[in-house]
């Protein structure tokens, strides 16, 4: 168990520069998810905190001690990557136990043909497979321990993969997208089981992963990475309701926040899209033009006339427990996708004329660059004129 | 496609392969015949597939008797197995360095590397042969021996297969605890059994064929490989004795068949890199 602290993470291959500056404190016994587009730099901030790869700048601490320069192995992590890397020459059951031969053996004892002369090797292996049965037991593996790799499933691979990670009970697991190989039915029973394994566990879990879902199913907070630099770190709610960052927002989230073009801050500090006006204050000089977010649950249906945004079913999807109306709204990028329970908007056909509304508060204001525009939620009412 | 319909083309195609295959095996074939035949039967001028009068206890214990084939035999063995352990006990490190490691001047290294698969061994025998003068290890298993241990295409064709393994393999060894050494031994040669058994053959063949280098660096018959033997088995004893000598050349071409079959799924699995993954 223990607890991490970044500071100033860089990494350079060659010329180009993969993480520039990231600095992270991870509590003990916390599930941490590092989550962003691929090419960011996921994998590699999770290879340096492993000790595979060297930072070219900044420190990493492990438990209070600087663990710069020292060896994976030495510093007691353990590490599911996504293509599960099992030997495969060895069966599940030598698979699991490889890493506590390695800690508790003795190079003869390892290596010699005699080694079962040499005093305490046949202890130490009846306690290494006490502890590797015990891990096959928690992970249903018990009747598969003789197969090799190549006879399991993708998703019984993956079980020997992290059953190869706990059983040596290491001071955090390191995990790089161990659910991206699997369908999508596995991956989602996986995520629970993954969830359900931190909870017994106790132990830290930094989880890296592409998918917005995984991180916000499991996590305790969620870091968002871009083009190498973590641009929030929050608990799931937090980063789902309070994005800094248009990049955030439209990460986090499915289906995807709609963002649209065209609103403006007035005089009184309010924001005018097309006719409407929505009366809350921003803290932002009159005249900035600013893109609006809002999620696809947070629309409601109003009269067309006089709604703020209005435009026509262009297209419904229905997913059973939830109806998913894409709206096309003049001038705008994309459709505005908005989200209905079960039996939700069934009078609406495509091509109707469809007006929405919403909230001020549900409002979500960004910048020419990406920044995040605060609200001062007073106001709550939607005027239009 | 059905294999039943034979077209023209499919008729040619396999003409031209059995013409090809008859000119490669006939002197072999021919090799053996007349290790069957009496000396009579030999230097006839009409081409005899069949031997009216078998000599094959004749032909077989004289090559025996004339020379210490077993001898021969032996020092075959011990010098390709020996060359071969030892190409693996460097060519393996050697390989995983270059596939696996990043390192300043790796790519200069590997350069050099494939620059030394083609220097032929001809045009350094002169000065490897002084080497070995002034070291005093001419006319030792070790001057067989030496001058093969490091093979540039070993390690290149180790380091091509090391290519395919996948780093998160290495990565996964390294969490685990095992030293680079460890992983060589304990992960990478496993995963690499095929591609070692295809570059055991070729060095194996190639050393136990091997004419020209132990002509140069042994003197002594005891240490004579098989085809230096049965070279000298000529030139002092048979003179035109064709039948024990043809007997000879078969004994000493025999384990190399063997063994070829016996690693014959391995080798070809070994060349088309069907390795893992
Ligand atoms: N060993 C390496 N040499 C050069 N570039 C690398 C290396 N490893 C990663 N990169 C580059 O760093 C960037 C980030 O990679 P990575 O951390 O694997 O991203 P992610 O895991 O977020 O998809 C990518 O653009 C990748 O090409
Ligand atoms: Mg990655």
């Amino acid at each position: 168990m223990a607890q991490f602290q970044l500071s100033g993470v860089r990494k350079s291959f060659d010329r180009t520069h993969v993480l520039k500056g990231i600095d992270l404190h991870i509590a003990e016994g916390e599930f941490i998810s590092l989550v962003g587009p691929s090419g960011c730099g996921k994998s590699t901030l999770l290879r340096i905190i492993a000790g595979l790869e060297d930072q070219s700048e900044g420190s990493v601490r492990i438990g209070g001690d600087v663990v710069d320069g020292v060896r994976p192995a030495d510093r007691n992590l353990a590490m599911v990557f996504q293509s599960y890397a099992l030997y495969p020459h060895l069966t599940v059951y030598n698979n699991i136990a490889v890493p506590l031969r390695m800690r508790r053996l003795s190079t003869l004892q390892r290596a010699a043909v005699l080694r079962w002369l040499i005093p305490g090797t046949r202890e130490t292996e009846d306690r290494i497979r006490s502890d590797v049965e015990d891990v096959a037991k928690l992970l249903g593996l018990k009747d598969l321990l003789q197969r090799k790799p190549a006879q399991l499933s993708g998703g019984q691979r993956q079980r020997v993969a992290v059953g190869r990670a706990i059983v040596r009970e290491p001071r955090a697991f390191l995990l790089d997208e161990p659910l991206s190989n699997l369908d999508a039915k596995l991956r989602v029973h996986m995520r629970t089981e993954i969830a359900q394994l931190h909870r017994r566990l106790g132990a830290t879990f930094i989880y890296v992963t592409h998918d917005q879902a995984e991180a916000m199913t499991m996590s305790d907070r969620i870091a968002v990475m871009m083009d190498g630099n973590i641009i929030q770190i929050g608990s799931p709610d937090d980063v789902y309701d309070d994005p800094q960052d248009l990049r955030v927002a439209e990460f986090i989230g499915s289906p995807k926040i709609n963002i649209l073009d065209g609103g403006v801050i007035d005089e009184a500090r309010g924001l005018v899209f097309g006719s409407s006006r929505f009366a809350a204050t921003f803290l932002e000089r009159p005249g900035t033009s600013v893109r609006i977010g809002v999620r696809p649950e947070a629309l409601r249906l109003a009269n067309a006339e006089n709604a703020p945004f209005s435009g026509r079913l262009a297209h419904k999807e229905n997913l059973g427990a939830e109806v998913l109306l894409h709206v096309e709204i003049p001038d705008q990028r994309a459709a505005v996708i908005v989200r209905f329970d079960h039996g939700g908007a069934r009078e609406i056909s495509i091509g109707d004329a469809v007006g929405l509304t919403c909230s001020p508060e549900d409002l979500r204001i960004f910048g020419a660059s990406g920044e995040r525009i605060k609200a001062e939620v007073e106001a709550r009412k939607v005027a239009h004129g | 496609m059905n294999a039943r319909i034979c077209s023209p083309w499919e008729i040619l195609r396999h003409a031209v392969l059995l013409t090809v295959a008859a000119i490669v095996l006939l002197p072999f074939i021919w090799m053996i015949v007349t290790s069957l035949k009496p000396q009579s039967e030999i230097f006839l001028s009409e081409i005899r597939w069949w031997p009216e009068q078998l000599h094959v206890v004749e032909n077989y214990t004289k090559a025996f008797e004339r020379a210490p084939l077993v001898r021969y035999l032996l020092n075959g063995v011990i010098v390709t197995v020996l060359i071969f352990a030892l190409q693996a006990l460097i060519a393996l490190p050697a390989a995983y360095a270059l596939a696996k490691l990043r390192f300043w001047g790796r790519d200069a290294v590997f350069a050099m590397v494939l620059f030394c698969i083609l220097i032929p061994a001809q045009a350094i025998a002169v000065p490897v042969f002084l080497l070995f003068h002034h070291a005093g290890i001419l006319d030792t298993y070790a001057a067989l021996i030496v001058p093969f241990t490091i093979s540039a295409f070993g390690i290149f064709l180790m380091r091509q297969f090391f290519l395919t393994v996948p780093d998160d393999l290495v990565d996964a060894a390294r969490m685990d605890g095992i030293s680079e050494f460890g992983i060589v031994w304990r992960v990478m040669l496993p995963t690499a059994i095929p591609a070692l058994t295809a570059f055991g053959v070729f060095s194996i063949v190639a050393h136990w064929n091997d004419y020209f280098w132990p002509l140069i660096a042994v003197n002594s018959q005891e240490l004579f490989t098989p085809p230096v033997g049965v070279a000298t088995f000529r030139n002092e004893e048979a003179g035109t004795d064709y039948g024990p000598l043809m007997a000879a050349a078969t004994v000493i071409i025999a384990p190399l068949i063997i063994a070829f079959l016996l690693a014959q799924r391995r080798f070809i699995e070994g060349i088309t890199f069907s390795g893992m993954k």
